[in-house]
C-alpha cells in the first residue's frame, strides 16, 4: 500500500485534524474551561439571588449555555475520533495528522515540518531547514510504499519513509542517528499521546473506580499493630508497567483467591516489586474476582518489626498480634519484600518464622504475597517443606533492561510538563544505558527518578531548559568517578601510543602489548558490549616474566593510578568456604571480598592474582562474571563489575612455555596449544578460558630483557639515592652480576629487584662508612664493589 | 463534510456510548457506596469492633460482651442503613439526570438553537 492509499484511510480523523488546526487542543481545552466556568456562576447566580423576572440573567445563561452545548458535544466527537480502536481505522491519529500536513509532492519534507517531526528533530538537536530546502530527489505519496496495509503506526510510517528515501537515511546517518533510535522515539511519542490521551479521560469505568469506596471502612476492621510496622501501598498511577507483568499478576491473583494456602511467593529480580503496586492497581480497578476484592496490600517492615521487638518473646507475642489483627481486618493481604532475609534476622533473634507462621499460611484468612531473589532463595527457601508446601512459587524472568526504558521515558514526560526542561534523545539513551549499566543495586525506579530530578535541577539553576548527552554523562561520571566522555585529546593520544607507553615499563612481552592495548582501544572508544566488564583478560607465563607488573602498568596508565588496582590472591580462595570468602555468607552475614571492593570502588583494575589455585565455584562464579558482568552477593544483591578490567593472571602451563622458549620457538604463536595443554590437565574449564576477551602469553625472559629491567630497576635505584646526595651508577660488568644472582628459571625477574636493591644499597653503605664516597660524590660501582 | 460525520456519530454511535456512560456512573455509585459489600455484612459488627467471648460461665462477663456485641451490630445496621439510603438517591439522581440528558442530546441542536433565540430576545 502506498502513501496515497493510506492518506485516504487517513479520512477517518479529517474532522479531528481540521478542529485541531483551526483551534489548537490546548487553547480549545482552556477556553472550554472558562466557558463552562462563566456558565456555572451565572446558573448559581440565577438560582440564588435572582428573582425569575430578572430576564437579562436568564437571557445570559441561556445564550452562554447554546454556545457552550456544542462546543461540548464537538469535543466529546473529537475525543470519540482519537479514542476510536486505531486497529480498525487502520493506523493511528498520530500518522493522520503528519499525512494531512504539508505537501503530497514531498512525503519527507512534509513530514519534517509537520509538529510531530519538528518535535523529532528537536529530540535529536537536528535542524533539518537546510535538508528540506535543498535539491534532492522528493518522493511523492505514490512513490512511497508501507510494508503492512493492516495497520499503520507512527514507527512503521516513519520507517518506511526512512528506507525509501536514500538522501533521508544519509541525512540521519551523516548525524549519527541510527533508523532504530528515530523509530523508539517514535515508539515512545506514540506510547505517550495515548498515556495522555487515557489520563484525560475521567468518565472511563476505570477512571471512575479508582474513586475509593466509603462502605469498605464500615465492614472491614482495622490492624493497628499491622500499620504501625508496615506501608499501606498506593496503587500504581501510570499504567506503563502493567504490559511487563500482565501475566504475572494474573497468575498471582489465580493464587490468592483459593480457598486455603493462598499465598504467593515470587522468585526473581528485584524489578519484581514493582509488582506489589500494580496488583493492589488492580484490584482498585474492580476487575478482579470477588475474594479479592476491597483488600488493601500492606508491604510488613521486617527490619522495623525486629529491632523494635529487640529480643524473642516481644517479637513472637508482636508478630502473632499482627497476623491476628490480618485475620480480624479481613481485607488484607501481607507483603513480605525479602522473605530469606526477614526469616534470617528472626533467626538472629531465636525465632523460627516459618513454624509460626505455617498454620496462618495454611487457613483460608490469611494472605501473603511474598518476595525473594533466586539465589537466596535456591539457598534458604527451597530446602524449607513448610515454605514449599504453604507457598505457591512463582518464578519471574528478569525483565530489568525494557522496565528501565518504560520508566524512564514516562518519568521524563512528567517532569517536562512540571520543571520546563527538554529531553534531547541521546541524553535519553545515555541515562536509559547508564542506569542498566553502573547503577545495578538500588530499584531501577528510584535511580531513574532520582538522576532525572538531579538532571533537571541542575539545568535549570545553570538557566539552561535543553538536557543533552553531555549533561547527562557528566552527572553520571560525577556521581560515579568513571570518565564517559568521548576521550579527549590527551586521552586519544595516550590510547593511541598505549603499547610505547606500557612498554616503559613492561620489556620485551610485545604481543601481550599489542593484545592488551587493541582492546582498550575498542572499550574507550565505545564498541565494546556495555553489558560485560571493560575488558578481561588471561595473562599466561611462568613467574617473574611481568604479568603483574602489565595489570599495574595498565591501572597507573588507563585509571590514572597505581593505586586504581584490586587485587585479590586466589590461592586464598581454594578451600570449601572459598565462596562464601569471595562473595560473603548468607549465614553468617558476612561480606564478602570481592563484592565489598567493587562496592567500594567500581572503576579500576581486578588483579586475580594465581587465577588457577581458586576453587571450581569461585571459578563458575567468573564464568558468570566475564559474561555478563554482574554478579549477586550473598544477600542477592546485585554488584556492579562492568567497569572494571579484569586481568587474572597464571603461572599454569609454564612449563609448555619454558620448553618452546628454550626450543627457540615464539612462545605467542603456540597459544593454542598451551591452553589446550591447561585444559587438558583440567586446570581450568574451556569454557572459562573461551569467556576471556583476550589470553596473552606472556614468554619467559631473555637475557637482553632482564638487563633492561634491571636497568630500569636501578635507574629508579640511583634517583632514591641521588635524593640522600649520592649518584651511583652500575658498571656493565656488576649489572652482569646482579643478573646473575637475581634472575632464576623458576622465579624469573621477581628476586631482581631484591637482589639489586640489597647489593647496591649494602655497598653503597659500607663505602660510605668506609669514607671512600661523601655526600655529594658520583661513582661508578664495578662487580668487585658488590661482593660481600 | 466533517459536519455530516458528526451528524452520523450524535445521532449513531454517541447513543450507543451515553448507554455506556450511564452504566459507568451508576457502576460508580454502586462502588462509591460499596453497596454490595453492605448488604452483605449487613448484620455484621461495625468496623469488626466488639469483644470476644472468653471461655468459662462468667455471667457478667458474657452479658456484657454480648451487650457490646450486639450495639455495635446495631451502629452497623444504623450506619449502612443510611449510606445505602443515600446510595439509592445517588443512583435515582444518575437514573434521572441520564434521562434527562439523554433526551437533550437527541434535540440537541433544537435545544441550541432555542435557548440562542429566546436567551437573545430576553437580552435584548
Amino acid at each position: 500500500m502506498n502513501i496515497r492509499d493510506l492518506k485516504k484511510k487517513a479520512r477517518y480523523y479529517k474532522p479531528a485534524i481540521w478542529t485541531d488546526r483551526v483551534l489548537g487542543f490546548k487553547f480549545r481545552r482552556a477556553l472550554l474551561k472558562t466557558i463552562s466556568a462563566i456558565l456555572f456562576i451565572l446558573i448559581c447566580y440565577y438560582l440564588l439571588f435572582v428573582y425569575p423576572e430578572q430576564e437579562t440573567a436568564l437571557g445570559a445563561l441561556l445564550v452562554i449555555f447554546s454556545m457552550w452545548a456544542p462546543f461540548v458535544a464537538w469535543e466529546m466527537f473529537y475525543n470519540s475520533l482519537q479514542t476510536k480502536d486505531p486497529h480498525l481505522v487502520g493506523l493511528t491519529p498520530l500518522v493522520a495528522k503528519t499525512l494531512y500536513t504539508g505537501f503530497s509532492r514531498d512525503i519527507t519534507g512534509s513530514f519534517l515540518s509537520s509538529n510531530l517531526g519538528k518535535e523529532i528533530l528537536k529530540r535529536f538537536a537536528l535542524d533539518a531547514r537546510e535538508f528540506i530546502s535543498s535539491v534532492r530527489v522528493k518522493y511523492r505519496g505514490e512513490d512511497v510504499f508501507v510494508k503492512e496495509s493492516n495497520f499503520v503506526d507512527l514507527s512503521l510510517y516513519i520507517g518506511s519513509i526512512i528506507e525509501q528515501d536514500t538522501t533521508f537515511r544519509e541525512f540521519l546517518f551523516a548525524h549519527a542517528i541510527s533508523e532504530e533510535q528515530v523509530l523508539n522515539l517514535c515508539q515512545w511519542l506514540e506510547r505517550d499521546f495515548y498515556i495522555k490521551l487515557a489520563k484525560s479521560r475521567w468518565w472511563t469505568r476505570d477512571a471512575l473506580l479508582r474513586v475509593p469506596s466509603i462502605g469498605v471502612a464500615f465492614a472491614y476492621g482495622r490492624a493497628y499493630l499491622l500499620e504501625q510496622f508496615s506501608l499501606k501501598v498506593e496503587g500504581d498511577q501510570s499504567d506503563i508497567l502493567f504490559d511487563y507483568f500482565e501475566e504475572e499478576l494474573d497468575q498471582i491473583e489465580e493464587i490468592l483467591i483459593r480457598s486455603k494456602e493462598a499465598n504467593a511467593l515470587v522468585v526473581g529480580s528485584r524489578e519484581n516489586l514493582h509488582m506489589i503496586s500494580l496488583l493492589q492497581k488492580k484490584i482498585e480497578r474492580g476487575n478482579v474476582h470477588p475474594q479479592i476484592e476491597h483488600k488493601d496490600l500492606f508491604v510488613l517492615d521486617t527490619e522495623e518489626l525486629i529491632s523494635v521487638a529487640r529480643d524473642k518473646a516481644t517479637f513472637e507475642q508482636m508478630f502473632l498480634k499482627i497476623l491476628k489483627e490480618v485475620i480480624h481486618a479481613g481485607n488484607i493481604i501481607l507483603v513480605i519484600e525479602d522473605l530469606p532475609a526477614f526469616i534470617l534476622s528472626a533467626q538472629s533473634l531465636g525465632v523460627g518464622i516459618v513454624p509460626m507462621l505455617e498454620p496462618y499460611l495454611a487457613s483460608a484468612d490469611v494472605q501473603v504475597v511474598a518476595f525473594s531473589e533466586l539465589r537466596t532463595y535456591q539457598k534458604v527457601l527451597e530446602p524449607n517443606e513448610i515454605i514449599r508446601e504453604k507457598f505457591e512459587e512463582l518464578l519471574v524472568e528478569d525483565k530489568e533492561k525494557e522496565i528501565i526504558r518504560a520508566i524512564t521515558e514516562n518519568y521524563i514526560s512528567f517532569i517536562e510538563k512540571n520543571q520546563g526542561v527538554f529531553f534531547e534523545y541521546k541524553a535519553i539513551n545515555a541515562i536509559v544505558m547508564g542506569i542498566e549499566r553502573y547503577f545495578v543495586r538500588n530499584s531501577p525506579i528510584d535511580e531513574v527518578t532520582d538522576t532525572l530530578v538531579d538532571l533537571a535541577g541542575r539545568i535549570n539553576e545553570l538557566g539552561k531548559r535543553v538536557i543533552t548527552e553531555k549533561d547527562v554523562l557528566e552527572l553520571f561520571e560525577q556521581k560515579t568517578g568513571i570518565p564517559m566522555q568521548e576521550a579527549n585529546q590527551v586521552e586519544k593520544e595516550k590510547l593511541i601510543n598505549l603499547e610505547k607507553i606500557l612498554h616503559q615499563r613492561i620489556i620485551g612481552q610485545n604481543d601481550a602489548i599489542l593484545s592488551i592495548a587493541d582492546t582498550l582501544r575498542r572499550v574507550r572508544s565505545g564498541i565494546s558490549n556495555p553489558n560485560r566488564p571493560m575488558g578481561t583478560f588471561l595473562f599466561l607465563g611462568p613467574t617473574g616474566v611481568g604479568k603483574t607488573e602489565t595489570a599495574k602498568a595498565l591501572a597507573a596508565n588507563f585509571f590514572g593510578s597505581e593505586k586504581n588496582i584490586k587485587r585479590l590472591d586466589m590461592s586464598e580462595f581454594s578451600g570449601p568456604d572459598a565462596l562464601e570468602r569471595l562473595i560473603g555468607s548468607f549465614e553468617t552475614g558476612q561480606v564478602g571480598a570481592l563484592p565489598a571492593m567493587l562496592r567500594e570502588d567500581p572503576y579500576g583494575v581486578l588483579l586475580l592474582d594465581e587465577f588457577e589455585k581458586a576453587s571450581g565455584d569461585v571459578h563458575d562464579l567468573f564464568l558468570q562474571i566475564l559474561d555478563e558482568g554482574i554478579f549477586s552477593d550473598m544477600r542477592g544483591d546485585k554488584v556492579n563489575a562492568r567497569n572494571i578490567l579484569i586481568v587474572a593472571t597464571s603461572n599454569a602451563g609454564s612449563d609448555l612455555i619454558w620448553q618452546y622458549a628454550k626450543e627457540g620457538k615464539d612462545v605467542s604463536k603456540y597459544e593454542k596449544e598451551i591452553v589446550d595443554a591447561i585444559v587438558e590437565k583440567k586446570i581450568f574449564k574451556p569454557e572459562l578460558v573461551n569467556r576471556f576477551d583476550s589470553v596473552v602469553v606472556f614468554h619467559p625472559l631473555a637475557r637482553e630483557h632482564i638487563l633492561k629491567i634491571a636497568e630500569i630497576m636501578m635507574r629508579k635505584l640511583s634517583e632514591r639515592l641521588r635524593a640522600k646526595g649520592v649518584e651511583v651508577k652500575l658498571s656493565p660488568e656488576a649489572l652482569e652480576t646482579v643478573v646473575g644472582e637475581g634472575v632464576s628459571s623458576k622465579f624469573g625477574a621477581r628476586e631482581l629487584n631484591r637482589v639489586l636493591q640489597d647489593r647496591v644499597e649494602s655497598a653503597v653503605a659500607r663505602m660510605m662508612l668506609e669514607g671512600k664516597i661523601k655526600k655529594g660524590d658520583s661513582m661508578v660501582l664495578r662487580g668487585s664493589d658488590l661482593s660481600s | 463534510m466533517s459536519l455530516v460525520s458528526y451528524a452520523i456519530w450524535h445521532y449513531g454511535k454517541a447513543l450507543k456510548t451515553a448507554w455506556s456512560l450511564w452504566g459507568n456512573f451508576i457502576a460508580f455509585v454502586f462502588n462509591f457506596f460499596s453497596i454490595r459489600l453492605l448488604l452483605k455484612t449487613y448484620f455484621s459488627k461495625f468496623g469488626r469492633l466488639g469483644e470476644k467471648y472468653r471461655g468459662g460461665l462468667d455471667l457478667e462477663n458474657l452479658l456484657s460482651t454480648f451487650v457490646i456485641n450486639t450495639l455495635m451490630r446495631i451502629v452497623g445496621v444504623l450506619v449502612r442503613t443510611v449510606v445505602i439510603l443515600t446510595s439509592l438517591v445517588a443512583i435515582i439522581l444518575v437514573v434521572i439526570s441520564g434521562l434527562i440528558l439523554y433526551v437533550i442530546w437527541l434535540a440537541l441542536p433544537l435545544v441550541v438553537l432555542i435557548t440562542l433565540v429566546y436567551g437573545l430576545t430576553l437580552l435584548i
